[in-house]
């Protein structure tokens, strides 16, 4: 192989060059839209959403739903008067901090509990303290709970039974908190991510709870250090990780939705780019395979068979590509890992950049460089030789 | 070994058809030294290149050694062109390296070891005078330097026929006498030497001497 001749030092860099710059921006921009699209499922969950209509919902007048289906259990999820909080761990900044969630979940049979209001008005009656209650309960609690604590022998103070557990998190309180408009006896929960348990600290909870709605600051002493450091980083507004919470809930779908499109047009562009490398990297080749058409003529008159000559091309090409394969790996590697690691995780709890496409592409690459040399050099070593050195 | 049967070679140029051999008939045999004569474009390079299977004729056969010159391109052309023809050409084809690089590239596609390819490199080195310059870069030698390595690339192949395209021309008279000497006893040792020349005529001494003017032979003769 060494006895052709090498490419001079200065193509050899701009060709590796070539391939890494070209390479680099055109992974980096499919793995940027696949990551964030990525967060974004990651956060939200695999769920379905639909629109949900409760104008006649009682109380609810003027707010829309999303109902979600995940693993076919129905929760509402809707931006109304409920504000959540729940904590993580942030590893990069070493403490816990406040997702602020302006929306409340719970089961749609309870969500849609305050729309028999009309149909009871229809019946000539209003809604039943029981049914106050029940809904009360049940939306603080804001999952599927079976159990609607029988709270009403109970004292402010008295924790309440908890027969079972969301899905995803876990119930750790669930207290009587006080008298709320008709009930004497309302209750509350403390509710953490079973994926935050491992980091869980002392005061690190999720709350659910509403003061203008059911229950005062002064009914949730019971819970008094966890409200105060609610309250706490409450006070706290510029947290960054509230600007991505603060998406509305029917906006969520146009989000993914957004996406999953630009993710698409991301890789058709890609597609695209990959074509404009292509043709750049077999000009390139064509181009030097037609500049040494001597010793090409060469080697044949010196008894080498056109299939020799063709793979000693290829070979040498071959390995000429994969350094700058490699660089356009390690350059898209540090960008994702720096710049949109950063801008993800200032955002997103999750970050799961995908080398797949790359690695298709640079086997892809390799080989097409390979066989694009080879056809190149042998078509040209398929010409009489001394037609080749006529031409030279 | 040689035999060419109403040979013609066409080529496009210049936006029309020239003809460069004009049904050419001419046989070779084994041992004999021919001279090519002829004016510039009487066609005795295309010539060269048909005998020795370098080129395909437009029309008619052309074979060396039994193989038809329509299979420049095959394994057993390649072959041929390894161990059994040599080249010499006018401007020399070396490609970048050392001399000794240069010179054993024939031998790379044999299945020999380094060592046997470095003694017979060597050896046919020594033979044309250069050896000394083995590991020299092929830029830095002189012009009859550069044609002396041409002949060593031809010699190590220790062929059968050398078709040498004028390979003293632009050389000093010690040279070219050192070349010619060395042609000549190639072929006092049975090689056949096809040459086309117009340098040093009179101090070469062919067996045979072919004339060719536009494409066509017109003189054939015995000349010892």
């Amino acid at each position: 192989m060494k006895k052709l001749r090498k490419p001079g030092t200065f193509r050899f860099v701009s060709f590796v060059l070539f391939i890494a710059i070209s390479i680099c921006p055109a992974t980096f921009v499919v793995s940027a839209i696949e990551a964030t699209r990525k967060s974004i499922l990651h956060e939200f969950g695999d769920m379905k959403w639909e629109q949900f209509d409760v104008e006649d919902a009682y109380e609810y007048k003027h707010l829309k739903a999303l109902k979600i289906q995940n693993d076919n259990i129905d929760y509402a999820f809707s931006v109304s008067p409920y504000i959540m909080y729940y904590p993580f761990y942030d590893e990069d900044r070493g403490k816990i901090r406040y997702h602020e969630l302006p929306t409340c979940a719970m089961s749609v049979d309870d969500f849609l509990l305050g729309s028999k209001k009309k149909q009871y008005l229809l019946e000539g009656r209003n809604l039943t303290a029981e049914d106050h209650e029940k809904r009360a309960a049940s939306a603080i609690i804001a999952a599927d709970f079976n159990d609607i604590a029988d709270y009403k022998d109970r004292k402010v103070g008295d924790k309440l039974k908890i027969c079972s557990q969301p899905k995803d998190f876990l119930c750790v309180e669930h207290r009587i908190v006080g008298k709320f408009k008709d009930l004497e006896n309302a209750a509350c929960s403390v509710i953490i991510p079973k994926s935050s348990v491992s980091n869980f600290q002392e005061g690190s909870y999720w709350l659910a709870w509403d003061e203008q709605t059911y229950f005062g600051v002064k009914e949730l002493l019971y819970l008094k250090s966890t409200v105060e450091e609610i309250i706490h980083y409450l006070m706290r507004v510029s947290d960054d990780y509230t600007k991505l919470y603060n998406v509305k809930a029917n906006q969520y779908e146009k989000m993914v939705r957004t996406m999953t499109r630009l993710s698409r047009l991301s890789i058709a562009v890609f597609i695209l780019l990959l074509f404009v490398v292509a043709f750049g990297i077999v000009n390139f080749i064509v181009l030097t395979v037609w500049e040494r058409k001597k010793d090409i003529a060469v080697a044949l008159v010196a008894g080498y068979t056109k299939e020799k000559v063709a793979l000693i091309f290829a070979l040498r090409y071959f390995l000429i590509c994969v350094p700058g394969l490699v660089l356009g790996f390690v350059l898209s590697a540090a960008l994702t890992q720096t710049a949109l690691r950063n801008i993800l995780m200032e955002q997103f709890s999750h970050f799961d950049p995908s080398y797949d496409a790359f690695a298709a592409v640079s086997v892809v690459s390799l080989v097409a460089c390979f066989f694009v040399c080879f056809i190149s050099v042998w078509t040209v070593a398929s010409r009489p030789p001394a037609e080749l050195l006529r031409e030279n | 070994m040689v035999e060419l049967r109403d040979v013609s070679k066409v080529f496009f140029s210049g936006g029309s058809l020239k003809t460069a051999l004009d049904k050419v008939n001419l046989t070779v045999e084994r041992g004999e030294f021919v001279c090519l004569k002829g004016r510039s474009g009487a066609g005795k390079t295309t010539l060269l290149n048909l005998a020795g299977g370098l080129d395909a004729p437009t029309s008619g056969s052309a074979s060396v050694l039994g193989i038809d010159a329509r299979l420049y391109a095959s394994q057993r052309m390649a072959e041929l062109r390894n161990r059994r023809i040599g080249f010499v050409f006018q401007i020399f084809h070396l490609v970048p390296g050392d001399l000794f690089h240069n010179v054993s590239l024939p031998l790379q596609m044999r299945r020999m070891s380094r060592r046997e390819q470095e003694r017979r490199t060597m050896e046919v080195l020594e033979r044309v005078g250069i050896e000394g310059l083995a590991r020299q870069d092929i830029r830095t030698l002189s012009g009859g330097e550069r044609q002396r390595a041409v002949f060593a690339r031809a010699l190590v192949k220790e062929p059968e026929i050398i078709f040498a395209d004028e390979p003293f021309s632009n050389l000093d008279d010690i040279t070219a006498g050192a070349l010619i000497h060395l042609m000549e006893e190639l072929h006092s040792n049975g090689k056949m030497i096809f040459l086309v020349t117009h340098s040093y005529e009179d101090r070469v001494q062919p067996t045979r001497t072919i004339f060719l003017e536009e494409g066509h032979l017109i003189k054939d003769e015995k000349t010892s």
